[in-house]
């Protein structure tokens, strides 16, 4: 496997993601260099894995948390000269706002699902959590997002979603 | 505004798709930066540390989080007293790394506004300013590492760009902040840090040197021209484990020798501050970028072992007889090897049929055979190692430490680092995200009190005071 292969062919979905759980384009694409940049630390043993992608998430999902790892490794962004785009909308703004106000792991069940479109057994198999448990975090990140978008009982929890 | 989740992360993903994405060259231009000064950079950069099954809840995003072990004691915790804060100029860090004297903290910084690269000296007691923040005007470089000895504290940075050397070194007066002199490092030398001299050997070159710390001025010389320098290491030993800090591995060496390899495997250990041959030995040609040297021996595989192995470990000696011999053999495919106590190598291995799994081993180089090995719980494949005992840490998280014996003393997925030889510092087990400070010895957890809860560069320590720049400034913690 060709690393500027697997990096064409997945950075965007891993983009998504880190999207999802930071809610801040900046640290997002942070996150993102950086979790390449150590899969290119060990490629050679990362093409044997099944899933590398996963691990990449993995690496995204606890670079998320890890305040004190993600300072040292950022690069600047001017350096990056990233080209302008245009500003969120209300309704994105809003979402995002209500994802951080979730548990960690709620969050990455929602980004997982609504972003990647995992399904809920995927989504257990990578977590290593149970499907009940997953379907547990999903029911909850929902009602979370639903309480601090101010619309209980208003929000469709879209559980019939495609995949 | 739609209500509907789907439609709202529909436009969530929308918005994530129309995100500016550096390349993949950027990222292994990042990844490529890391492997230089892996040792020092890899163990610094760690936080939230379960200790092994101390056994309260966790909040921790992955579910191999606890292990049942021993529980430490926990003392009341006392709160994380602030030395000082030293103001940087900018909140906006990007790369800020940090080392440390024992009397004084270096934190060397790239401003998020405007790419500008500073250094800046703190005295670690008072936590007040020592000398006032340097320029590197130097923008066209990423800041890779800073290391202080005696006589100067040293920035290094980094460019890819191939027109120019790679790497480039700034030199200042630890005590004044005084700039004293800068030179490049073109890409394929070897340089090795030790307190007397900085030595550098060039393979286009064909000579080996010593520079003044103070000037930057050529000491000694010797030019290798028929048989080139392949390759210099520094010797490292147990005095240098002894001084590893939050920011790992000291990358500056006391003991005085260096290890020129040549390409045709000739070996020459010399004296850093004279350039004077102590010994001559010789290994296989092909030993590689592997090559430890530890304790008075230096540790090598055959490169051409890694289709499929076995890895052959060979140690040879360097305190004169230069004999070398097998010292045992792993499989699969070799990842890495350290010194790990004395007369002893590291060395991890991951392991068919997928190489997820990576294993431990521990030689004894003087009996000629293996001690123990044991398979990593999270795939890890950093060492470090101080009195006797080995951490084995996982680029994605995942930390686990062995005593002597090959027990695992703890387990941790997302981990802090060393404090001092004796003592790790970490974020306590219990879901609070306090400070707190392991005794490693008697296992003994010590709160400290809350997180600061703002994002932190890499840090440095002595066995009290806790360093690391912040985007309030260099924040200095009184940690004992």
């Amino acid at each position: 496997m060709d690393f500027d292969a697997f990096y064409r062919d997945t950075s965007r979905r891993l983009l998504r993601y880190a999207y999802g759980l930071t809610g801040d384009p900046g640290e997002a694409q942070d996150l993102v260099q950086e979790a390449y940049a150590r899969a290119w630390q060990r490629w050679r043993r990362l093409t044997d894995y099944e899933e590398p992608e996963a691990w990449l998430r993995l690496v995204v999902n606890r670079l998320a948390t890890d305040r004190w790892r993600r300072l040292g490794v950022r690069r600047s962004r001017v350096l990056d000269r990233p080209v302008p785009v245009d500003p969120p909308s209300e309704d994105v703004v809003l979402l995002v706002t209500a994802m951080r106000t979730l548990p960690a792991a709620h969050r990455r069940a929602l980004a997982l699902h609504y972003l990647l479109d995992r399904s809920v057994a995927e989504i257990a198999a990578e977590t290593g959590a149970s499907t009940g448990t997953v379907k547990s975090w999903l029911s909850r990140g929902r009602a979370g997002l639903a309480a601090a978008l101010g619309l209980v009982g208003d929000v469709k929890e879209g559980a019939d979603r495609a995949h | 505004m739609p209500t509907d989740l789907d439609d709202l992360f529909d436009a969530l993903g929308r918005n994530a798709d129309a995100l500016p994405l550096a390349g993949a060259s950027d990222a292994k231009r990042r990844g490529r930066q890391r492997t230089w000064t892996q040792a020092a950079v890899a163990a610094a950069a760690a936080v939230v540390l379960v200790v092994a099954g101390i056994g309260i809840a966790l909040r921790d995003p992955h579910p191999r989080a606890s292990r049942p072990a021993a529980t430490p004691t926990v003392s009341t915790p006392a709160g994380i007293p602030v030395v000082g804060t030293v103001k940087l100029g900018t909140a906006r860090l990007a790369t800020a790394l940090t080392a440390q004297d024992g009397e004084r903290a270096y934190t060397t910084w790239m401003s998020q506004d405007d790419n500008t690269q500073w250094v800046l000296g703190a005295d670690l007691a008072t936590g007040t300013e020592a000398w006032p923040a340097r320029q590197i005007d130097d923008k066209d470089r990423a800041i890779e590492q800073i290391l202080v000895v005696p006589s100067a504290v040293l920035v290094v940075t980094l460019t890819h760009s191939g027109a120019m050397p790679e790497r480039a070194l700034y030199a200042f007066d630890p005590a004044s902040g005084v700039p004293l002199w800068q030179d490049y490092v073109p890409a394929g030398d070897s340089v090795v840090f030790t307190d007397q001299m900085l030595v550098r050997s060039s393979r286009s070159e064909g000579l080996v040197e010593g520079l003044d710390w103070r000037t930057g001025e050529q000491r000694w010389r010797v030019l290798l021209q028929d048989d080139r320098p392949a390759r210099t290491i520094g010797m490292r030993v147990a005095a240098d484990e002894e001084r590893i800090d939050r920011a790992g591995p000291r990358p500056d060496l006391t003991d005085g020798r260096v290890v020129v390899v040549t390409v045709a495997g000739q070996v020459q250990v010399r004296q850093a501050g004279t350039g004077e041959l102590l010994a001559n030995a010789a290994v296989p040609v092909g030993s590689g970028n592997t090559m430890v040297a530890y304790e008075g021996r230096l540790f090598s595989h055959d490169e051409a072992d890694d289709n499929g192995g076995p890895h052959h470990i060979r140690a040879t000696d360097l305190t004169g007889s230069g004999a070398s011999a097998i010292v045992g053999t792993v499989p699969d495919r070799f990842l890495t090897m350290a010194g790990c106590g004395p007369n002893r190598i590291c060395v991890v291995t991951a392991r068919k049929p997928n190489y997820k799994t990576t294993v431990l081993t521990a030689f004894d180089a003087a009996k000629r055979k293996k001690l123990w090995e044991t398979a990593s719980q999270y795939g890890g494949d950093q060492l470090s190692s101080a009195r006797g005992r080995t951490m084995l840490s996982a680029l994605d998280g995942g930390d686990e430490m062995f005593d002597a014996n090959g027990t695992r003393i703890f387990t941790a997925t997302l981990t802090n680092g060393w404090l001092d030889a004796g003592t790790l510092m970490m974020v306590a087990p219990d879901g609070t995200g306090r400070w707190s400070r392991l005794s490693i010895a008697d296992q003994k957890l010590t709160p400290l009190g809350p997180s600061p809860g703002e994002q932190l560069g890499f840090c440095a320590s002595t066995s009290t005071l806790l360093a690391c720049p912040a985007e309030a400034g260099l924040r200095i913690w009184r940690v004992r």
